[in-house]
């Protein structure tokens, strides 16, 4: 199963406020690696680069080179970014939204309860990180 | 396995890492934190695309 974390998923289990069940899910999907993948875009990192210090961010790196792989912003196809930004999206959840689609990624894990909730014929699944610790 | 091995020893060494490090989220509230992350989201954006012709 694919999943795409959000940032806040990634920051509250690394950073310097954590939520027990982002810890909780980070630490169960490389358990159960490969059942579980996950895939990034180069966006996010730079969300979590900006939300945790410089030493944790080497390692939270270190981590995604051994586990996954950072996929370049510019690979997202335009028209798809184009798509939810129409549906009302900001155009950085749109593309989002246009990566997870592209990814072909079943579930979104955020933290961000109005993160697209107002979409109901999503491509993908959004849980928050207890409820996907659940469906796991 | 070793893979595994190795990226359980990056996180918990991130988590130990942040744990000493001084920040402004331990004084903030959830919804605040992740309304800064939102935020950070645009701005990234913006820096990254906007300005593109």
């Amino acid at each position: 199963m694919l999943l795409v974390l959000d940032s806040n998923e990634y920051i509250f289990s690394l950073g310097a406020v954590r939520k027990k069940s982002c810890e909780i899910l980070l630490d169960k999907i490389v358990s159960s690696f490969p059942k579980y993948t996950v895939r990034l875009p180069r966006m996010i990192t730079e969300e979590v680069k900006r939300n945790v210090s410089p030493a944790a961010f080497k390692e939270f790196i270190s981590f995604v080179h051994i586990f996954t792989t950072i996929d370049e912003d510019i690979l997202v196809p335009f028209e798809l970014g184009s798509k939810y930004e129409f549906w009302g999206l900001k155009p950085a959840d749109a593309f989002i939204a246009a990566y997870i689609e592209w990814t072909g990624a079943e579930i979104l894990v955020s933290e961000n309860r109005h993160f697209l909730s107002r979409h109901n014929d999503l491509p993908f699944k959004i849980f928050n990180a207890e409820s996907c610790f659940r469906l796991l | 396995m070793i893979r595994i091995a190795k990226a359980k020893r990056h996180i918990a060494r991130a988590r130990e890492l942040s744990s000493r490090m001084k920040s402004s989220f331990p004084k903030m509230k959830e919804s605040e934190i992740i309304a800064k992350i939102r935020r950070d989201r645009e701005l990234i954006w913006g820096e990254k695309f906007a300005a593109r012709p």
